[in-house]
């Protein structure tokens, strides 16, 4: 399904994947509640949307509609949660008892809504469609460039004063020491520059081996920096990594004119954090006929609603255009055409297997923190008072310290083997999620 | 990986102290690093682009580590089927609802259908069992062989009702022990006797108090003589304890002494009246505190007053009706459910401390003579479920009282309420405007939670 740049699969969505959707814990009980049809004094549904009128405090039932489409909420009610609590109850009242919602044409109070966000869209599109300055555009990009030049110069000063003057200090450094030149990078229009000025400031010092997480970090920020310096005699793939990584943008609406690759797409887990009241929603994808991995991020702002839907441990045949690169893992959803049942991945035999593939990318892209890998049998192992995960030849690898999902693994395990997903580097990985009695449960 | 040592020490030290030669980096990179010493800027460049490098090279070479010997034993084949799909379903909302009393009523449709919970809500469940006692034996009845396996790894898992009574009882923590003594008091009480008295001189003042509070209600003629012994003992605690034992066993010496006095103040006084045409009866109380009343068996009374229990409760009904309600304290104290019967029929007063010893088909009718605070207090420790009689006649009450019975409560009591009462609950809506809005709202959450129980229940089906 695809309209007006957004995808979604509504009428697909799981009861856990509505329930995501809710703003907060007091919004998933009442939508609990308001799910069951004796709620509701009219409902319908089409392509388009799903509606109902429900019986609330008031003498009028509270009219609720849904865009399947572009998934949108709208509801008589005042409440200024979003979406609302009568709205997640529709869709679960949907998911629940489908045989109650029978095609039928939408009354005019959800066609009128409709039509307008239609209007409104191709408004959008109108303004799109402006010529655009390119002279005044050029100049922008100059004037960028000078000062991503001038901050990449003083970002190279500070990392030679650290250098220089030895770690040992370092994490006696507050907040504020990370977080000025963080500041001064934004400033310089460098953005993933400031991000990785932050990343060195959030290895945990107290924890043994921080010396080389830390110089890992800043060695790798001052390859970006050199490497951008030098960026006319890179590979055209590598230059492109290169200004993402400095945090120059890539249009989207360019990337979505290009062919996208087609595959069943599986979820393999989604990791959300907050940045600067921005929801960062970082989720790992596989391609079961490609093999491919890929990383689609999505960014919004609290009570929005992502572009696409993703649910871990669901399976769509999409196509997806990858951001170009050396090493390309970045990638958005063109267009989802259907949702599948998840089977079995051919993984990695194990992790000689991996460590071979991780030789490749490094000689390709040496700018990673992590990767997915989805590795056919794994363990989780117990030795020298650490967890490790095990494969078929007895190769071990770490779990993450603080790893907090460690006993679920334990307990699916049960000292078996399972295929399982996990993300990480070198001899140190985070387990996602496994397979067990041919499903894929999330840790 | 001796180079990237190097590169360590001198990131650490700084580069104004300690530098990287070309040499201290392995054979495979002498190419580049000649070229980089050659080309570098300063001496900070040099090392970062050594650094770069050795980056690059340590992660590329990456040999991941082999060690035989090194796993974990495999779990046992479960020996019991694994519940539904949808009974996890039902589970994990419940989890997410936070309701104990769902959870509890969940494990125990689980164990009484012969069936293990899934493998992934283990943790959270053995997590939540560490802090609630309640929890401890379904959870070894309902987690099945991989919960006995798992529960090596984490000490914390080790649930007291798995340990062997005696060891329990030997070593264990206060509470385990007092399990195993009420466990053992059940079961056996005799040997639940001999326990208690093979440790009691090693015991401390407040551990025997808290052994002998596991007593009562439990409490026979063969107990008498041992308990009699321990009014010897030296802490006063202990002491009065051992009497509130002794006072509810017929037979005892304080119930005898307390007999004793009760019978000399308490008379039936027949006598002729209406120039003899009809005989009169009257039961004379002359006792300085009746509450003496409730400590002596009714039972005794039979013997004394040579007559049924109805006629005795007709005798304290026409002379002394106010004292009904400390025979009725001295029917539960000596747990007599003949006597409980007698005054239930009658009497048409209500008096709560007699209703649990009641016979099931009589006891909702005998509940709903009065719903108050006090017999509402005493319906919420129930086991079963209530009837829908019982449940309309104490959400009529409670539904007017939303500071008294909020949330808590009501989230507490769904496993008592049937499921049936749903349909029924806005009746019950008080007329007051304020009031209405209250009752509305939890309403709301009483009709959540009985249709979570009522998914259970469905699922086990």
């Amino acid at each position: 399904m695809y309209i007006s740049g957004h995808y979604f699969f509504a009428l697909n969505l799981s009861e856990e994947q509505i329930l995501a959707l809710a703003p907060d814990e007091a919004s998933r009980k009442s939508g609990r509640d308001l799910s069951s049809p004796g709620k509701w004094v009219s409902k319908g549904a089409n392509k388009r949307a799903v509606w109902g009128e429900c019986q609330g405090s008031g003498a009028k039932p509270y009219q609720t509609q849904v865009d399947l489409g572009n998934l949108a909420f709208k509801c008589s009610c005042p409440s200024r949660k979003f979406p609302c609590k009568h709205g997640l109850g529709l869709l679960l009242l949907r998911y629940k008892h489908p045989q109650q919602f029978t095609e039928a044409p939408a009354p005019a109070w959800v066609t009128e809504w409709l039509d307008r966000r239609a209007e409104k869209e191709e408004t959008k599109v109108a303004k799109k469609e402006k010529p655009v300055d390119e002279e005044a555009q050029a100049k922008r990009l100059q004037a960028r460039q000078q000062k991503v030049i001038s901050g990449i110069e003083e970002l190279r000063r500070w990392i030679k004063d650290i250098v220089r003057n030895g770690l040992l200090t370092i994490p006696e450094k507050g907040g504020a020491y990370w977080e000025n030149m963080a500041r001064r990078m934004i400033d310089a229009q460098a953005p993933g520059l400031a991000a990785r000025v932050r990343g060195l400031g959030e290895v945990d010092f107290f924890v043994e081996g921080w010396q080389t997480r830390f110089l890992d970090r800043l060695v790798k920020l001052y390859l970006i920096l050199q490497g951008y310096g030098r960026l006319e005699e890179l590979p055209a793939a590598l230059q492109e990594d290169l200004k993402s990584l400095v945090g120059f943008p890539f249009a989207q609406e360019e990337l979505k004119a290009q062919e996208g690759v087609r595959d069943d797409w599986f979820v393999l887990a989604r990791k959300t954090t907050e940045e600067e009241q921005l929801t960062v929603e970082r989720n790992w994808l596989y391609g079961w006929r490609t093999k491919r991995y890929a990383l689609v991020l999505q960014f919004y702002v609290r009570n929005q609603v992502p572009g696409v839907s993703l649910s871990p441990g669901t399976s769509m045949e999409a196509s997806l255009v990858f951001y170009p690169g050396a090493y390309p893992l970045r990638a958005l959803v063109k267009e989802i055409h259907n949702t599948r049942l998840a089977e079995l991945p051919a993984g990695y035999a194990g992790w000689s297997a991996v460590a071979e593939q991780e030789a490749e990318n490094a000689g390709i892209y040496p700018f990673a923190d992590e990767y997915p890998y989805v590795v056919n049998g794994l363990k989780p192992v117990f030795y020298n008072n650490e967890w490790w995960l095990q494969d078929g030849e007895n190769r071990l690898a770490a779990v993450v310290r603080n790893y907090s999902a460690i006993w679920k693994l334990l307990a699916f395990s049960g000292g078996s083997a399972l295929p399982m997903s996990v993300i990480g580097r070198e001899n140190e990985y985070e387990p996602l999620g496994v397979w067990y009695n041919q499903e894929y449960k999330i840790l | 990986m001796q180079f990237w040592e190097e590169i360590i020490n001198t990131a650490l030290l700084g580069t104004d102290k300690r530098a990287v030669t070309a040499a201290q980096l392995p054979e495979g990179l002498a190419g580049a690093a000649e070229r980089i010493v050659v080309g570098a800027a300063d001496k900070e460049e040099q090392f970062l682009q050594l650094a770069a490098v050795a980056v690059n090279y340590r992660q590329s070479g990456i040999v991941p580590l082999q060690q035989e010997g090194v796993g974990l034993a495999m779990a046992p084949p479960e020996e019991l089927p694994y519940c539904s799909g949808r009974s996890m379903q039902v589970l994990k909302e419940i989890l997410e609802e936070g309701n104990d009393r769902l959870l509890e009523f969940w494990l125990k449709l689980c164990v009484k259908k012969r069936q293990v919970v899934m493998p992934e809500v283990l943790p959270v469940l053995l997590n939540k069992a560490v802090n609630h006692g309640w929890m401890q034996q379904l959870m070894v009845d309902a987690g099945g062989k991989r919960r006995e396996w798992i529960r090596g790894f984490n000490v914390n898992w080790r649930i007291a009702a798995e340990l062997p009574d005696d060891e329990a009882w030997q070593t264990g923590t206060a509470t385990q022990r007092t399990d195993v003594l009420r466990r053992w008091r059940r079961d056996d009480p005799e040997k639940a006797r001999v326990m208690v008295a093979q440790t009691w001189a090693q015991e401390n003042a407040n551990g025997k108090v808290a052994l002998l509070q596991q007593l009562s209600g439990t409490v026979s003629n063969e107990d008498v003589a041992w308990l009699e012994g321990l009014l010897t003992e030296k802490s006063q605690k202990v002491k009065e304890e051992v009497l509130v034992l002794l006072s509810a066993v017929a037979g005892s010496s304080v119930v005898e002494r307390n007999w004793e006095t009760v019978r000399a103040g308490v008379v039936l006084k027949k006598e002729r009246a209406l120039l003899g045409m009809v005989n009169k009866t009257s039961l004379l109380v002359d006792l300085k505190d009746t509450i003496l009343l409730a400590n002596v068996p009714p039972v005794y009374w039979e013997t004394y007053l040579g007559a049924e229990p109805a006629t005795i409760v007709g005798y304290f009904q026409k002379d002394h009706k106010k004292l009904l309600e400390t025979l009725a304290a001295a029917i539960w104290k000596f747990r007599d459910a003949r006597w409980a019967e007698a005054l239930a029929a009658a009497d048409d007063g209500f008096y709560p401390a007699i209703a649990p010893l009641l016979p099931k088909g009589k006891k909702e009718g005998y509940w709903l003579r009065e719903i108050s605070a006090s017999s509402i207090m005493q319906l919420s420790e129930w086991e079963e479920e209530w009837g829908l009689e019982i449940t309309r006649a104490v959400l009529k009450y409670t539904a007017r009282l939303p500071y008294q019975y909020a949330a808590n409560f009501y989230k507490e009591q769904v496993v008592r309420m049937p499921a049936g009462i749903t349909p029924e609950l806005e009746k019950f809506a008080p007329t007051e405007p304020h009031l209405k809005v209250m009752w509305d709202k939890l309403s709301e959450q009483i009709k959540r939670l009985l249709g979570l129980k009522e998914q259970v229940s469905k699922a086990f089906n």
